[in-house]
């Protein structure tokens, strides 16, 4: 659970409370994939590479995203020029910037939240840390 | 635990009893409690010559040895060993004097003394961080002034003639700017083309193109060129000027005979692609790249050969110390006060009617009368939210000069002003104003909110008339618009290639509002004239002349007093953008990690790395209380800040922690102890370089100590030293607030803005705090009756019981739930006989 060394000194002498977000406390990150456009951006500052980019695409997403969002537009793009897009995951030659899938590995986050603040299309939310869990134990 | 004290040898600390004016302290106890941990010597007053004596001989004795001065305050001290310092001895000051004795009751011994004892062992176990000279290294003396106006070009003669090599970019191809375009400017009714005189030349003043200094060895002008880069540091910048060619070389000699064969018509009216224009008297004629065809015709003219199309545009790096944005300011586009039936007929600007009033003056000669009735609307799309915000300041006196000239010239014509308020704050101003009156101008006001065309064309002005409280409705032949002025094109590039932030007009931001009007946010760069908002040309002159002088001391600098800049732990640091973010001075960067470089486990290789500038650090401490990881050192550490906490306050009752900014709020603290304010001993100080330095965990730890209450007092409102530390101290109060509430253990917390003016106030303050963090219901109901003497019942209710009665329930659950006093006395609950 991402929590920031200055939340775990926080915690230190607040067990048991829950943390507000704020500037260096830490936040859990939660994604709204339907936004991502795959830019890499997150991937590009994640301090610790929780987020990267895979080098494949995810079209199943693609398909399934909800029509309206921009991976919606593009699976519908993609179904009305193939008539049976492959439903697993294709890898994307290396010059194609954008439209990776971004991995997201919450055990790696330290919640230091530099990827909502640069997500260029908002797909990213840095929420308050999940105190409780984090402290696991660890008083005072 | 502590920072370990420096040369080994146990620090001395000189007990000051200070001529016995601290009667409730116990000083031979004071000396008793520190022994082990310091030397100590007792002295009736140490500020003596005999004291200051000894001072000397115990320094130059033990050289590097911590001399700790136990008794007045840091700024008292500073005066009174003046002559000490200045010889290099330091002195560390532990307040115990206006920090203690002075301000806490007299009869309580035991209590002061031991706060007083707190304080000596603090001030013993944590040095004060030095206070060292900052190198700069010697900065380039060149100095780089962008735009040739008034502003830029006066500002350019001036530091050429203090010494430093000038390279002066405009735009256009000629110097002199907008007050040389425009005829005749205000106050003095005449041209805008002055420059200050040279020793060489006789008076105070002469026109660009007569004035010798332009011709200053120093000075080199680039004409029709731009800055396409900045790079470098304060002291120490490379810019990238970029020229176009001039085309019509040095060689010309204005005969004009090009401008007879030129086939092409230039964008402004009544010019060919070849032109001259006589501001400046160096360059007397150009091409207008943009139309110019490149014919050739006028080269085969020309009897001197002194056009040259074969030139190209250049490209030149200078280097330069420091740099000067003197970009002026533009009339503002049609746009903002098309409103106003602009490009109707019968609609113009004071901008076109001043070009108009040169061929009037002809018609004037004739006895004719071009318009029987003017009517002027002042503000037009200024002072307007959908428009420009901003007072241009300059429409006003524009439009009165106008308005005075038109009557002079034409007595019959009828001149109305249609304004809101006239602004005429200047030296002399109000005379024009009174000068208009005289001259038969009506004023009318109220203005209108659209301009109307009849059936015959001529405009219709609808106007509410504010004074009369009627409506009147005007069919003059002329409606002339005072426009305001807007942030000059390209203002925005520039900015960012400064650096520089833009106010919310768009103008550059100026440092400070009060006393650094020629600074901006990027040292090194400095503003000055109407980039920084339009002016009128006496302040733009005053500003050049300040701005040279400021300049000329900047480059002079070899450095300056400052603690030691925070410093990056790589081996914590994981590379976010947190103080990136929130450093007010850009001082930090955040580059690849180097391969060597340690970093903290899970963070991969090719992570970034923060690092702090030394040069551009003020170590404010924002840095060090928000970084998530708690990589970054301050001068004053983290274990510094909680051990201070721990030695004031262990064992003490319900003690009140205060944390205050050494600056505005140092001042008044300060100042509040010289008059001997007296609060309760249970208040215990801690000071901080600004409170940017206050992190949550810090006020967080004053509560888990049993703190029954905290304030912060940082600088005056939005005028923090360091521009954003009380902006972090309130998010970091916020933080500790909320996290304090979810653990049910809510403390009254209060952030102060204190200046020295509030010195009469401050004790008063903490009084009020500390009964209302004790629920001390006397106290406050004491200190509740004297405010309501003092301030004549303004503030209170004097007729409530309920008020002077000590905290109301809306206090009381307000300190509950953690939310300061203030703000629940704003939900209007705290008397209820005012319903």
């Amino acid at each position: 659970m991402p929590l920031t060394e200055r939340g775990r000194e926080l915690l230190r002498r607040l067990p048991g409370a829950s943390l507000p977000q704020g500037p260096g406390v830490g936040c859990e990150i939660v994604r709204h994939e339907e936004r991502c456009v795959g830019c890499g951006t997150c991937a590009r500052v994640c301090p610790t590479g929780a987020s990267a980019r895979s080098d494949l695409l995810d079209v199943g997403q693609l398909l399934a995203a909800p029509a309206g969002t921009r991976r919606g537009e593009l699976g519908a793009a993609l179904r009305r020029i193939m008539r049976h897009p492959p439903r697993d995951p294709v890898p994307v030659p290396p010059r194609v910037v954008t439209l990776r899938t971004i991995v997201y590995d919450a055990g790696r986050c330290r919640g230091c939240g530099a990827c909502a603040r640069s997500c260029p299309a908002d797909a990213i939310t840095a929420l308050p840390p999940r105190a409780a869990e984090a402290t696991g134990g660890d008083g005072p | 635990m502590s920072a370990a004290p420096t040369a080994g040898a146990r620090p001395l600390v000189l007990l000051c009893e200070c001529a016995g004016t601290m009667p409730n302290l116990d000083f031979p106890r004071l000396a008793a409690e520190l022994d082990g941990e310091a030397e100590v010597r007792r002295d009736g007053y140490w500020c003596g010559r005999r004291g200051q004596a000894v001072i000397r001989e115990l320094a130059a004795a033990a050289p590097g040895r911590r001399i700790v001065l136990a008794g007045c305050g840091r700024d008292f001290a500073a005066r009174r060993f003046r002559r000490l310092l200045d010889r290099g001895v330091r002195l560390e000051v532990a307040d115990i004097r206006e920090g203690c004795s002075w301000v806490h009751p007299v009869d309580d011994a035991d209590a002061v003394t031991d706060k007083a004892a707190r304080i000596l062992r603090a001030a013993v176990r944590w040095p004060e961080p030095a206070d060292d000279r900052l190198a700069f290294g010697r900065r380039r003396q060149e100095v780089v002034v962008i735009g040739g106006g008034v502003a830029g070009t006066q500002a350019a003669v001036e530091l050429a003639q203090m010494g430093h090599p000038v390279h002066l970019v405009e735009r256009r191809p000629f110097l002199g700017g907008r007050a040389a375009r425009i005829g005749t400017v205000f106050p003095t009714n005449d041209c805008g083309q002055c420059l200050p005189a040279t020793e060489a030349q006789p008076g105070t003043r002469k026109c660009f193109h007569r004035n010798l200094a332009l011709d200053h060895p120093n000075l080199t002008v680039w004409r029709r060129a731009t800055v396409e880069a900045v790079e470098g540091r304060p002291g120490d910048f490379t810019v990238t000027i970029r020229q176009l060619p001039n085309v019509v070389t040095d060689a010309c000699v204005n005969c004009g005979r090009c401008e007879e064969v030129c086939p092409v018509e230039a964008s402004e009216p009544g010019r060919r692609a070849i032109f001259s224009e006589l501001y400046d008297g160096r360059v007397v004629r150009t091409v207008d790249l943009e139309t110019c065809t490149f014919c050739g015709r006028c080269a085969a003219a020309c009897p001197v050969e002194a056009i040259d199309f074969t030139q190209s545009p250049r490209r030149v790096k200078v280097a330069a110390g420091a740099l000067l944005a003197a970009v002026g300011c533009e009339p503002a586009r049609r746009q903002h006060f098309e409103y106003l039936g602009y490009g109707k007929p019968g609609v113009i600007t004071q901008v076109e009617l001043a070009e108009r009033l040169d061929e009037w003056e002809a018609l004037a000669a004739l006895g004719r009368l071009p318009a029987r009735h003017v009517v002027m609307v002042q503000c037009a799309g200024s002072r307007d939210r959908r428009h420009l915000p901003h007072c241009s300041r300059l429409c006003c006196m524009i439009a009165l000069k106008h308005a005075i000239r038109l009557r002079t010239l034409f007595p019959e014509m009828k001149v109305t002003i249609c304004y809101l308020e006239m602004r005429t704050a200047g030296v002399g101003y109000e005379n024009w104003f009174l000068a208009a009156r005289q001259a038969g101008v009506e004023f009318l006001r109220g203005t209108p909110p659209e301009v109307q065309t009849d059936g015959r064309g001529r405009p219709v002005v609808e106007v509410e008339d504010v004074t009369a409280a009627r409506k009147r409705v005007l069919r003059p032949d002329l409606v002339v618009l005072s426009t305001g002025m807007e942030p000059a094109a390209g203002i925005e590039e520039l900015a960012d290639r400064l650096g520089v932030q833009r106010d919310v007009d768009g103008f550059i931001d100026i440092l400070d509002r009060k006393n650094r009007a020629t600074e901006t946010s990027v040292e090194g760069v400095f503003v000055c004239g109407s980039a920084s908002g339009p002016k009128a040309l006496i302040e733009v002159t005053t500003e050049a002349s300040a701005v040279a002088t400021e300049i000329h001391a900047f480059l002079a600098s070899r450095g300056r007093r400052t603690t030691a800049p925070s410093e990056v732990d790589p081996g914590r640091c994981v590379g976010c953008d947190t103080c990136l973010r929130l450093c007010p001075f850009g001082a930090v960067a955040l580059a690849p990690r180097p391969q060597d470089a340690p970093r903290p486990e899970g963070v991969a290789a090719a992570s970034l790395l923060a690092t702090i500038d030394p040069g551009h650090c003020r170590a404010c401490g924002i840095c060090a209380a928000t970084c998530p990881e708690l990589a970054i050192r301050h001068n004053v550490s983290d274990e510094e800040i909680l051990g201070r906490l721990a030695v004031l306050t262990d064992g003490v009752e319900a003690p009140v922690v205060g944390f205050y900014c050494r600056e505005c709020a140092g001042a008044a603290i300060g100042l509040s102890g010289q008059r001997r304010d007296r609060y309760p001993a249970n208040v215990r100080l801690i000071e901080l370089p600004c409170v940017g330095r206050l992190s949550a965990v810090h006020l967080v730890e004053a509560a888990r100590r049993g703190a029954a209450g905290v304030f912060v007092a940082g600088c005056a409102e939005g005028r923090c030293q360091y521009r954003r530390g009380d902006e972090s101290a309130a998010e970091q109060m916020r933080l500790a607030r909320e996290a304090l509430a979810a653990a049910g253990e809510a403390v009254p917390m209060e952030l102060w803005h204190l200046c020295a003016a509030d010195r009469a106030g401050v004790g008063r303050r903490i009084r009020l705090f500390v009964a209302r963090a004790l629920g001390d219901s006397e106290t406050l109901a004491a200190l509740e009756r004297e405010a309501t003497l003092v301030d004549g019942g303004a503030n209170g209710c004097a007729g409530c019981p309920a008020a002077a009665a000590g905290p109301t329930a809306g206090e009381a659950t307000a300190a509950a739930d953690g939310r300061g006093p203030d703000r629940a006395r704003e939900g209007g609950e705290r008397c209820g006989c005012r319903a």
